[in-house]
């Protein structure tokens, strides 16, 4: 089998960290960013990438749309009587 | 999750007081994800109304074979598609390719992005380029991302919601995970332009 490259490193990182991918080739990958740092910083910026993705974006929802939102279910599923 | 089904009993036996419950536990994260989808926040607005209305209607046919959050999520990923496709069909049917971004592969392995803190690439202007990165991704690999990354739902759930298979769902994630990698390593290095020399790219 050939060997692989960088790249075929880089192209496994986002299933290495979804645990989708073999044992052997999680110890093949934990080899490979133990020796190479070009590759190391590229997999620590990807786990950067999904955690701030992750805490950047908030789930906060003005008092108006909120407002909103509850008359007009009110108006539909409550006052007409409308049954789920 | 038991919490839910329990609340969506007391709904299906006449407790409206019930469906606020579940509205209020879900509109935020609902609203993110429409409004990531559609990229306009008066749509999303429109959406979020169009998804709960559906679901109390739907309530009933509920079957429970998945978490109440991935059939709400699927509700509104279909109630976004389908305004899509009708409205900026281009969107949908033809913008489903992440394009191949030449000038960003010198980028790949700069160490400033990984190495900024927390707090700057989470301040006000971090955020705004993070949203950036995220909005650029097309409409599928940008929903992919947001459900699996930001929403936390399992792969599984995340083919449910998109009605596509595991597989889809793991590639698209992989390339707009690193689409987003290297949009944001770009950016950083960019705001620190003595360190360029520092980047090397991957053999």
């Amino acid at each position: 089998m050939p060997m692989k490259k960088c790249r075929d490193f880089c192209e496994q990182f986002s299933d290495y960290l979804e645990g989708e991918i073999s044992i052997e080739e999680c110890r093949q990958i934990e080899e490979h960013l133990a020796a190479c740092s070009t590759c190391s910083v590229i997999y620590k910026s990807l786990k950067t990438a999904i955690e701030v993705s992750k805490l950047a974006l908030e789930d906060k929802i003005s008092d108006e749309v909120r407002d909103r939102l509850k008359t007009l279910l009110r108006q539909h599923c409550k006052d007409q009587e409308c049954q789920p | 999750m038991d919490e839910d089904r329990e609340t969506i009993a007391k709904v299906l036996a006449g407790d409206y007081d019930a469906f606020e419950e579940l509205v209020d536990k879900y509109q935020g994260r609902i609203y993110r994800h429409l409004r990531k989808m559609v990229k306009d926040a008066h749509i999303a607005e429109d959406l979020l109304q169009e998804t709960f209305l559906r679901a109390y209607r739907g309530l009933g046919g509920f079957a429970g074979a998945s978490s109440f959050s991935t059939w709400l999520f699927r509700i509104a990923t279909n109630t976004a598609l389908m305004f899509l496709r009708k409205h900026q069909p281009d969107n949908v049917e033809y913008d489903d390719e992440i394009k191949p971004r030449p000038e960003l592969a010198f980028f790949q392995a700069s160490p400033e992005f990984a190495g900024t803190p927390l707090e700057i690439l989470l301040s006000q202007e971090g955020r705004k380029e993070i949203e950036r990165a995220i909005n650029d991704l097309p409409l599928l690999y940008r929903s992919v991302m947001m459900l699996r990354d930001v929403e936390g739902f399992s792969l599984e759930e995340v083919s449910t919601i998109m009605d596509s298979s595991v597989a889809a769902v793991k590639s698209r994630l992989h390339r707009a995970r690193n689409s987003v990698r290297e949009s944001l390593t770009a950016y950083y290095m960019e705001r620190d332009l003595p360190v360029h020399r520092r980047a090397s790219k991957c053999p």
